[in-house]
Parts: C-alpha cells; sequence; structure tokens
C-alpha cells in the first residue's frame, strides 16, 4: 500500500482531464475505491450514458462526425438496456452480479472513440473508472471530453468515480493504478501491451489485453461480376466505409481483399473494381493522403516478391500481384487495398492466425459463412461480418464478452 | 553521366526559356536522367517498376509523364546512384527532434552543378560583381563540411557572392548588431546582400533590434531569405509582417524569398515581379492531387512535384514535396521573364501512423 505522501508525488505528474478539478478527488478514489461503485446497470447510470449521448449529438463539431455519432446512437439507454438485460439474463441462478471494482483503461492511439465504449461498458457495471488517454488527442477526443466534463458538471453524483486522465510514459504512474485496480485493459498494439504487462498489477487484479491485429474482407468475385452496376457500387460504398474511418488504422479496417472464385472471374472482379473506383472523385484527409504517398512508396522500395502493380488512380488505391494468389496478410494504412484471389473459403480460413480479427463480407451463402465463422474462427479470427460493418463494436470483441471482464459472479447458495 | 556543358550549354541563361524551348531543352536530359538512375540503383528502379510501370523505350515528351519519389523516402532510404567511394559530400535535411532527417549524397560533379546553378541565378538577380554580404546566421553553421545540412550548404554556396561577408551572429547566435552596424557604413557606397533562413531573421536578428529600439542604416540592400513560413506562423507572424518589419528595422530596398529543399539543391525558385517563385531553366514544377496524384491545372491546389535537371548522383531530379501549393502562370510578362511560376500555401498535414501496433511511447 502506497503512503499518502508517495501517491501524491505520483498523481501531480498526472492531468486529470475529467472531471474538471478532479485531482484531489482522484487521490480520495484510490485511497479507498469501492467507495464509488454502483450496482450494476443501474438506472442512473444508465441514464448518465444516456445524457452523454444527447451531450454528443447537440456538439457542433462531433455531430458532423460520423465515428462520433455511431457511439452516440450506441450510448442510448434504447440501446443498451437490451443488451444488458440479454446479460443478466445468461446468468445462471446461483450467481449476484456485481462490479468488478475499480478499472484501469488504457485507451488505443489508433482508434479515437474507443477509450468511451471501454469505459461506457465499465461504468454501467457499476465499476469506478480510471481511462488513460493518448497525450496526442484530436480534435474528436478533445469534443467527447468536452461533453463528458458538462455531464460530470450537471450530475456529479452520477459520474462520481469516473476519471479521465493523461500523463507521458511513466511507469511509476501505471504502477500505481495498476496496483489498486481490480480489472486491467489494456487497448493498442502489441508493443503497448508488452510495455504495460511488464508493470506489476495487484495480485487480486485480472488484466485484458487487445493486441495488434489484422482484418480482412472477402468477396464472392462471380457474383461481383453478374451483379448490377448498382449492386457493385453498394457494396464497394460500404467497403469504403469501412476503409474510410480512421484512416483504416483500427484493428477491424480491412487491408487485403480476397475474391473467391475461380482466377478468371477474379481478374474480371478486380478489374470491374478499379474501374469502379476510379470514377470516385478523391477526398478527406489530406494528411492521410501525403501519409499513403509515403506508404506506398516505402512498401515498393521494400517489399519482396508479391508487388507486381499500384493503381493510385482514384478513392482507394490498389496494390495486387502478377498473380492474385501471391498475396500477404500486410497492412499498408491510409486508403489501400491488397487483392488476392482464393478458391474456396477453407483456402482463406487456413492462412488466418492468431493476429486477424475481422473478416468482411459480401455475397457468400450462410453455409459459407458458417464454415468461414468456424474454420477461420479457430484458427484466431474474432469476427465474420457485412461489409459495411466491419468498425461496429460489439460488446463481444475479439472473443470476448467484455462485461465479463467489468464484473464478477458472487456465489449465492440458499 | 552529363557533363557541366551538357547541362549548362555556353549560351544558357538560367530564365531564357518560354515552355516550347524549355521542354527542348529539359525532356531529353530527364529522360536520360530516367534511364541512369535506372541502371545505377536498385531502389530507384524497383520504385519506377512497381509504382510506374518501368520506362518507355522511347522516354516521356512531357514532364507530367515523368515518374517521382516522395522527398520522405531519403529520410528511409539511402537513394544513391554512384560508388559509395564516388560519394563527395553527404548533405542533410534539418529535422525535428524524433525526426528522421533526409540524406542525400552528391558526388563532385552534382555539387558543382548546383553551386554552378546558384551562381547563375544569383548573378540573374545580383550582377556579376560580388557585392558586401551580411550572412544573418552564426560561423558554426558551415563548420562541419563533410556532412552538413541545407542551411550550412546554403550559406557556403552563397557565400561565394559575397565579397568579405561577415556573419552578423556570434557563435551564441546573440545579434553583433555593432559590428554589423561598422560593416554596412563601411561599405556605404555599395548595394549589400543580406542572406539567411527566415525564422533565423525573425528571431535573432528582428526581435533583438526591435527590444533595442533601433535600426540598421540604409543601405541599397537586397534580402534574400528562405526556409517557410511555418516556424513564423506559429509564432502568429504573418508574411507582411516579416517584409515591413524587415523593410523598417533593416531598411533592406528588395526582399526576394525563395523556395529550395536539401533534396534538390541547385533548384532554388526565386520571387519573380509579382512576387511568385519562379522556376529557372533547370528546374520546373507540377501540381498534383493528394488523392490521385493527377497533375493539376493552373491555379488548383495540390502537392508541389519539383524537378530539376542536376541531380546526377542520387535520383533526385523529380522529387514530390509535402507542401501544398498551386501553379499561378507562366511564360507571363508582368513576371519578368519566361518561366512557369507558383505559390507555396504551407506544409501539408501529416497524419502520423496510429496503427494498431503503434506503440505507447507516441502516447
Amino acid at each position: 500500500m502506497n503512503k499518502p505522501d508517495d501517491t501524491l508525488a505520483i498523481l501531480s505528474e498526472v492531468e486529470v482531464l475529467a472531471p474538471a478539478g478532479g485531482a484531489q478527488a482522484l487521490g480520495y478514489l484510490l485511497s479507498a475505491p469501492r467507495d464509488r461503485l454502483d450496482l450494476v446497470f443501474s438506472e442512473r447510470r444508465l441514464a448518465a450514458l444516456n445524457a452523454l449521448s444527447q451531450e454528443l449529438l447537440k456538439h457542433p463539431l462531433l455531430k458532423r462526425d460520423p465515428a462520433a455519432v455511431a457511439l452516440a446512437f450506441w450510448l442510448r439507454a434504447g440501446s443498451l438496456k437490451p443488451a444488458f438485460d440479454g446479460y443478466v439474463s445468461r446468468q445462471t441462478p446461483q450467481v449476484v452480479t456485481v462490479p468488478a471494482g475499480l478499472v484501469f483503461h488504457i485507451a488505443p492511439a489508433n482508434v479515437d472513440t474507443m477509450f468511451v465504449y471501454s469505459w461506457a461498458l465499465s461504468f454501467a457495471a457499476g465499476n469506478a473508472d480510471v481511462v488513460r488517454l493518448s497525450s496526442e488527442r484530436s480534435f474528436l477526443i478533445g469534443g467527447i471530453l468536452e461533453c463528458i466534463n458538462a455531464c460530470m458538471e450537471a450530475s456529479p453524483v452520477a459520474w462520481a468515480g469516473s476519471f479521465f486522465v493523461g500523463y507521458a510514459h511513466n511507469e511509476a504512474v501505471t504502477g500505481l493504478f495498476s496496483r489498486v485496480c481490480d480489472q486491467r485493459v489494456i487497448w493498442g498494439g502489441d508493443e503497448t501491451v508488452r510495455r504495460i504487462r511488464a508493470v506489476p498489477l495487484n495480485p487480486h487484479a485480472s488484466e485484458r489485453a487487445f493486441a495488434s491485429k489484422f482484418s480482412l474482407a472477402v468477396f464472392d468475385a462471380a457474383i461481383f461480376c453478374e451483379a448490377t452496376v448498382e449492386q457493385r457500387r453498394v457494396a464497394l460504398a460500404k467497403l469504403v466505409t469501412d476503409i474510410a474511418s480512421f484512416g483504416q488504422n483500427a484493428c477491424s479496417s480491412p487491408h487485403l481483399l480476397i475474391w473467391l472464385g475461380s482466377t478468371d472471374q477474379a481478374e474480371q472482379a478486380v478489374s470491374l473494381y478499379e474501374a469502379h473506383m476510379a470514377s470516385w472523385a478523391g477526398d478527406g484527409d489530406v494528411g492521410q493522403a501525403v501519409r499513403r504517398v509515403t506508404s506506398v512508396f516505402e512498401e515498393a522500395v521494400s517489399a519482396d516478391d508479391g508487388w507486381d502493380r499500384v493503381n493510385c488512380g482514384s478513392r482507394l488505391w490498389s496494390v495486387r500481384d502478377n498473380d492474385l494468389a501471391q498475396f500477404g496478410f500486410i497492412s499498408i494504412g491510409a486508403g489501400v487495398v491488397r487483392h488476392g484471389h482464393s478458391f474456396t473459403v477453407g483456402d482463406v480460413a487456413g492462412q488466418c492466425g492468431a493476429g486477424d480479427q475481422t473478416i468482411a463480407w459480401w455475397g457468400l451463402s450462410e453455409a459459407t459463412l458458417r464454415e468461414l465463422a468456424t474454420v477461420a474462427g479457430a484458427r484466431g479470427v474474432d469476427r465474420v461480418v457485412p461489409v459495411g460493418k466491419a468498425l461496429d463494436f460489439s460488446i463481444v470483441w475479439d472473443g470476448i464478452n467484455l462485461l465479463d471482464d467489468f464484473s464478477r459472479k458472487v456465489s449465492l447458495i440458499f | 553521366m552529363f557533363s557541366v556543358s551538357d547541362i549548362f550549354p555556353p549560351e544558357l541563361t538560367p530564365y531564357g526559356f518560354d515552355a516550347a524551348a524549355k521542354r527542348d531543352y529539359l525532356m531529353p536530359r530527364f529522360n536520360a536522367l530516367n534511364r541512369h538512375h535506372y541502371g545505377a540503383g536498385e531502389l530507384y528502379r524497383r520504385i519506377v517498376d512497381r509504382m510506374f510501370g518501368g520506362l518507355p523505350v522511347g522516354g516521356y515528351s512531357r514532364i507530367e509523364e515523368l515518374p517521382f519519389l516522395p522527398v520522405s523516402l531519403f529520410k528511409s532510404q539511402e537513394l544513391r546512384s554512384v560508388p559509395p567511394e564516388s560519394v563527395f559530400k553527404v548533405m542533410t535535411s534539418s529535422g525535428t527532434t524524433g525526426q528522421q532527417v533526409s540524406r542525400v549524397f552528391l558526388d563532385k560533379l552534382t555539387a558543382d552543378l548546383q553551386a554552378r546553378s546558384l551562381v547563375k541565378i544569383m548573378q540573374h538577380f545580383l550582377g556579376k560583381d560580388r557585392l558586401p554580404m551580411v550572412i544573418l546566421d552564426y560561423p558554426q553553421v558551415v563548420r562541419d563540411r563533410a556532412s552538413f545540412s541545407a542551411r550550412g550548404a546554403g550559406i557556403l554556396g552563397l557565400m561565394q557572392f559575397g565579397r568579405q561577408p561577415i556573419y552578423a551572429l556570434r557563435d551564441d547566435m546573440s545579434f553583433d548588431e555593432q559590428m554589423v552596424r561598422a560593416y554596412l557604413e563601411q561599405h556605404a557606397g555599395s548595394p549589400v546582400l543580406f542572406f539567411g533562413f527566415t525564422f533565423m531573421i525573425w528571431q535573432h536578428v528582428i526581435k533583438p533590434l526591435q527590444a533595442l529600439g533601433r535600426t540598421l542604416p540604409a543601405s541599397r540592400s537586397v534580402l534574400m531569405h528562405s526556409g517557410g513560413w511555418k516556424k513564423l506562423e506559429h509564432a502568429k507572424v504573418s508574411a507582411e509582417d516579416f517584409n515591413q518589419s524587415v523593410k523598417d528595422l533593416m531598411h533592406v530596398e528588395q526582399v526576394r524569398n525563395f523556395y529550395g529543399m536539401v533534396e534538390q539543391v541547385g533548384s532554388v525558385f526565386f520571387e519573380n515581379d509579382r512576387q511568385f517563385l519562379h522556376a529557372p531553366v533547370f528546374a520546373d514544377v507540377i501540381v498534383r492531387d493528394p488523392f490521385t496524384l493527377q497533375p493539376l491545372p493552373t491555379g488548383e491546389t495540390g502537392l508541389i512535384q519539383v524537378l530539376s535537371v542536376l541531380p546526377q548522383s542520387y535520383p533526385g531530379h523529380s522529387l514530390l514535396t509535402e507542401d501544398l501549393g498551386r501553379i499561378v502562370g507562366e511564360d507571363d510578362t508582368a513576371a519578368g521573364m519566361p518561366g512557369r511560376f507558383f505559390e507555396v500555401i504551407g506544409r501539408a498535414p501529416r497524419s502520423e501512423v496510429r496503427g494498431c501496433s503503434d506503440t505507447y511511447e507516441q502516447a
């Protein structure tokens, strides 16, 4: 247990982003973390999340941002309550669900809204939360913090126990939170996970880590070729949605598009794809466009074989090999799609591994999807979802039900 | 590769060609440079093959068709078309802490071509006589001759236009007002050349003069400066503020900004009579759409690409920068000379890689 002076010294390195002026309250929380818990899925906390949803939708910048709007919709009581009721009803009778306690979240650098999803589930589950944010904060994160602060000011009691903090790479601070917490959740890449895991955790606590992931898309080539122009347009618009969000940086962002069918069908599909993409005007984030130029040229210089040509003249750039079967699970990012070909989903599944997360599909039958989910799933894939939905957040993430991590089950036998 | 007279035939003047004449001069040289660098360097060859489909047998007919490299490649790759023992000088860009810097490999010929290019351009604006010159920097910046920055190279290159040049700053970067004042008084009858980098001038000459409440004596002087406006923007100083302060405090008659980069030294674009950056005959400029990389018409903003026939020892003859700008005109009599001219809007934002596998350190 830390001496109070040590705690204060360590906490002086921490910037409390929300609530305003919350440094003292944070110190108090660390000395008595279970004083700030609530009942699991309480009305009060669900109402607080609903209030945050409304704040986000009112915010002048955020209400125009698709990721923020998606988050706001997800936070509504109408969206969350059924999920929570379902969770509770699935518990066995001899169990009482209670909060985990104090949860320490480490937010990822690549998806700005992820920290809210993680925190919101934990908050709803009645926990006290310390959420560490990156020091690089986009306007999106800034806006979200504004909304959170507004809600905290309006309802301090409902929000007591949640702290959003920032601090430069500091093992003493991470160590302090890790010693006191009951659950540590690390979002963000193999390197981050390695570093944080090296910081000792409270022996009573558990940990969940979400490390580096790769995602891909699988389209049926024959159906794509036979589809109408409009059907192809709709399919590709959904793919663009999956790729354009977060600069193709999220774990669920597809980087590889595998065409299923014969080699001729795959070749034809790629031609149709590129012809279609060429008609799409370039627009969007110039910063990402510049990064794409750099990344693709770097890849062109350093790639081994397995690279034949790149098509830059359109909204999404295509990279492919002469032989479409020569694809790799490589991510370049910022709007680059690599094309590949497989004869069957079995072939696709056979190449998947623990580092792969989401397969976004189009044109596949239910039976094929079942096979894909089973075989690829066993090899490590976590989600098989329709194209356009790759970035949808789910309470079951990377195969884990997050509510299991954010709650404890007390055995009660009469 | 090329000899000096291939690049600078005796009758060549730095701003003498209109678009047609320029094409006749540039295209054969660019085509030859493409083939030279393609044969001499594997990295360049890979890029031309993988990004541009290889070199066409008959060469290209327009500069817009030429392959190009992003300048960022010079930070991560060793792009060199001569064996290591022929490398005469390695230039580096100035980088912010934590950033990699560009490395540019010059052989004697390329260094010579770059120096000559600078001479021709400067003589166009200043005449053939050497002028008294005040370098608005400190002596240490040129000291390490084997490997130095664009600032050092620029100063060393331009020093040869100076007659008894002096440095205005001491080695601790303080402004030696007395010395400069004495020098200007000594050379009172002659035009004087001030040279330096934009932010240095603001920070270490203008601000001290403001603080002292002093001005330099009037002189028939020209200030040539480069380095971009970005740092000044951060300090909330506009180009107008800068130009006005220079005229008020340094009593400079003529201010000419120029644009250049370490990856293409000798390719300097000086402000013309319309105050836009003007391409000399051995260089040119194109603007491209950042998303599709297609060339954009005059007036539209995009990424600036700079081209130069000087780089022989490294494939730096056609480079896509990370600066945003637009072509303003070409062969316009109001500009004072034939050729293409453009403006730089600013550095393009560069979104950092924040991938799934990104590190806690950046967080």
